[in-house]
């Protein structure tokens, strides 16, 4: 699905193309891009993508995009949202919100054979009895789960 | 009109993780065994691979894939060991994907290989969400970088199969803390095999390539990879 290149006013933008597609953004927040935004931002546009096809193919409008996202999907939840609105500007979703779920760290304690819920992906530890937990059942989620939308009046029968 | 939810129920990734699964199938019917090298900048990756592949280019057919935002630096070094490299070029993107690596592969017969390293852009964020079908994720960690670093990315060494400890010869030079090293490389992944390499000296390297044989032999089969590069949310795809 081709792109257009586009430029957004809020920030200084510049639009460049990516090695393997038609067009791209990078960011550069004063002199240097961040590491950490440029990888939400890559997230965010392959999320516009995922939601605009949808959109498209269901000849609707999006209001909002529902997404769960887990500790270990590698994606920060604040970075995101900053990103999105960038990421949307010109695409077929363009104006809708982002509403993030958060899925909680998941893992099987073999020990008390049970589904322990993790607080932090720094400690993989059962909280009952502190056995080592790798078995992880949820909280990698990366996932576009639902849109909220309105039909288009041109395509409503 | 009303508002309306619409369950889409689909992987934010899922262009990156189908062409990974394919590339995956690809690599088993080829027999090739695929590394996929991981870790910050600065850490080794390149001074290993290079060992690596100088020390198994002999008896195996092993080729390498390298990607760096610019310069083909690493694709030259890489090359010294007389295996066939490949600089894959991202320009501002800071990871490889899975076409990225399609691409790079290009006209190569992988039949003809028995191991292909792909050595990820030096970034410990990024890398972690793209799976490129790859058998075994090894992420390095240098003397150097500190003991909290698996704590401070937890996600990366979570997506793991292997650690390596590069620069080992350095480790009493710059008071390194082993145990503090492993410790906490297992809390955030209990489990994981831990090796330790200098590139420079040679240390560690033939348990590295034997490593390599072994688990090889054993997995030339449909992946066995870490729950997180396979979570269950991929059954909408």
């Amino acid at each position: 699905m081709a792109r257009m290149l586009r430029q957004v006013q809020t920030r200084a933008v510049v639009v460049l193309p990516r090695s393997d597609r038609e067009s791209g953004i990078a960011v550069h927040m004063g002199a240097c891009t961040t590491e950490r935004f440029m990888h939400e931002l890559s997230i965010a546009m392959s999320l516009v993508d995922v939601a605009s096809e949808e959109a498209e193919r269901r000849g609707v409008i999006v209001d909002a995009v529902h997404i769960r996202l887990g500790p270990l999907s590698g994606v920060v939840k604040e970075a995101l949202n900053f990103s999105f609105d960038v990421a949307a500007a010109g695409s077929a979703i363009e104006g809708a919100r982002l509403i993030i779920e958060d899925v909680p760290l998941t893992a099987r304690c073999e020990q008390c054979d049970a589904e322990r819920i993790i607080a932090s992906p720094q400690h993989l530890r059962c909280p009952v009895c502190n056995t080592p937990t790798p078995e992880i059942v949820r909280g990698g989620e990366l996932e576009l789960f639902a849109l909220e939308i309105r039909e288009n009046a041109a395509t409503h029968h | 009109m009303q508002p309306r939810i619409i369950e889409v129920r689909q992987n934010i990734l899922k262009q990156n993780d189908l062409l990974a699964r394919e590339l995956r199938s690809r690599y088993v019917d080829a027999g090739v065994y695929v590394v996929n090298l991981v870790s910050g900048p600065g850490t080794g990756k390149t001074e290993l691979l290079e060992a690596t592949l100088t020390a198994l280019h002999g008896s195996h057919r092993v080729a390498a894939l390298t990607g760096d935002l610019a310069t083909d630096n690493d694709a030259r070094r890489l090359a010294r060991s007389g295996a066939p490299v490949r600089q894959i070029s991202t320009g501002t993107v800071c990871h490889l994907d899975a076409s990225m690596v399609q691409g790079a592969l290009g006209d190569w017969d992988l039949g003809a290989l028995d191991f292909l390293f792909v050595e990820n852009v030096g970034n410990l964020v990024c890398p972690a969400s793209y799976d490129l079908g790859e058998q075994l994720r090894v992420v390095l960690l240098a003397v150097t970088e500190g003991e909290d670093k698996p704590l401070k990315y937890p996600t990366i060494f979570n997506t793991a199969d292997l650690a390596i400890i590069t620069k080992i010869d350095l480790a009493d030079a710059v008071g390194f803390d082993r145990e503090t090293a492993y410790f906490n490389i297992r809390e955030v992944r209990p489990g994981l095999p831990i090796l330790e390499t200098s590139a420079r000296t040679g240390q560690g390297i033939t348990e590295w390539v034997s490593y390599l044989e072994g688990i090889a032999d054993e997995r030339r089969s449909p992946a066995v990879s870490s729950p997180i590069r396979q979570s269950p949310v991929h059954d909408s795809l």
